[in-house]
């Protein structure tokens, strides 16, 4: 059989076919370092938002066990990557929260002006923070915000008595702080005070001004899960309500 | 001319499937850690304690006969300060009713209970 065979590898080089594998490793690595690594950058830097994003809802359990459950101090270990973390102040943060009862009869009661504080993430390289503030876990893109964990506000309907009970929580620490990398969240819960208002079928306001850009996502939350109305900027109500409970809880932030 | 050996082609390809396993284990661990993280909050988010106190307060309060007034309605008072109290130390809306009812010739308190706090909401109706 072989003898009847032609072998024709006349134009075989060895020096050829060295460049041609060469040329295609160079080729692959090329192809990697322009379109792989920046992929994979971006895949880190969405999981950095993403741990993050869990972080701060075990942030927000911490602070629903210092405020519900009577336990006087949490702490918790935790690595920001991809961004900075940082506490704001209540004082900082401004007075959001204006709630208040509209009389059947038009006057208007307010019993509570609000600063709550935050934790808030910003991300490095991309449009992201993510932010814990009231309660809630919130992220903000540009142009919107998502709620990711609602904050425990709740109404209560028992023998046709509509009661409406709004927690507050404010985080408070002696400055402001920031945080990348390891870091130990450390809280306690300073005082917490309960205002409790009999209300004949009344109206209840709650209103959210802010200049940042959470805005939106309470609006989902107020409108959405606890269906309320919207009356003008950033106003929304609920009427009918018999009983009204808010609770205010401060959390005392020791360190980051 | 020497026979092309492809026997052990089969090898590359193990390591080619080996890869997408890998990979999509990884996606699945990936998820698992958010999984975890829910069912042990909804574990921790149940009260039964927070209600089992309530219960059996009012229970005992049922024993007692402490629960109705002089004229044999509920005491408001007794019920007040309980609403009140897990309203400050609880957090939950709490709420009951105690009336006598007759049933198959007997009399027996039947209690309404109501709890709700926010997450878990909870009625019952038992017959002492």
């Amino acid at each position: 059989m072989k003898a009847f065979q032609i072998i024709n590898d006349d134009g075989v080089s060895e020096a050829i076919g060295f460049i041609i594998i060469f040329g295609l490793v160079m080729t692959g690595i090329a192809l990697i370092t322009l379109y792989g690594y920046p992929m994979l950058l971006q895949q880190q830097s969405n999981a950095d938002v993403r741990n993050m994003e869990q972080t701060m809802v075990v942030l927000q359990n911490d602070i629903k066990s210092l405020c519900y459950k009577s336990v006087p101090y949490k702490e918790t270990s935790l690595q920001v990557a991809g961004g900075v973390l940082t506490m704001e102040n209540a004082t900082a943060t401004g007075k959001r929260f204006n709630i208040s009862v509209i009389k059947n009869d038009g006057t208007i009661n307010t019993t509570e002006l609000f600063s709550p504080g935050a934790f808030v993430y910003t991300a490095d390289s991309q449009d992201a923070t993510l932010a814990l503030e009231n309660g809630a876990v919130i992220r903000a893109q540009a142009g919107g915000s998502s709620m990711i964990a609602e904050p425990r506000w709740y109404i209560d309907t028992n023998n046709g008595e509509k009661t409406f009970v709004i927690n507050l929580v404010a985080l408070n620490a002696s400055t402001e702080m920031s945080r990348n990398g390891m870091g130990t969240v450390r809280m306690k819960l300073n005082n917490s005070t309960v205002s409790s208002l009999n209300l004949p079928k009344e109206t209840v306001a709650v209103s959210y001004t802010s200049t940042g850009e959470f805005s939106r996502a309470w609006e989902n939350y107020l409108t959405g899960t606890l269906k309320m109305n919207k009356s003008g900027d950033n106003t929304y109500t609920l009427g009918g309500v018999d009983r009204l409970i808010v609770k205010k809880y401060e959390v005392q932030v020791l360190g980051i | 001319m020497e026979k092309l050996d492809n026997e052990a082609q089969w090898i590359v390809l193990m390591g080619f499937m080996v890869a997408v396993a890998f990979f999509f284990l990884a996606l699945v661990i990936n998820q698992s850690t958010l999984v975890g993280q829910t069912t042990a909050e909804g574990v921790l988010e149940f009260p039964k304690e927070e209600i089992r106190d309530f219960t059996a307060e009012v229970a005992t309060l049922v024993d007692s006969g402490d629960v109705y007034a002089a004229d044999g309605t509920m005491d408001e008072e007794i019920r007040n300060d309980i609403v009140r109290l897990e309203e400050v130390r609880n957090n939950a809306i709490v709420d009951y009713s105690v009336e006598k009812t007759e049933l198959s010739g007997k009399t027996y308190n039947k209690t309404v209970f109501h709890f709700n706090n926010g997450v878990t909401v909870y009625d019952a109706t038992v017959y002492y």
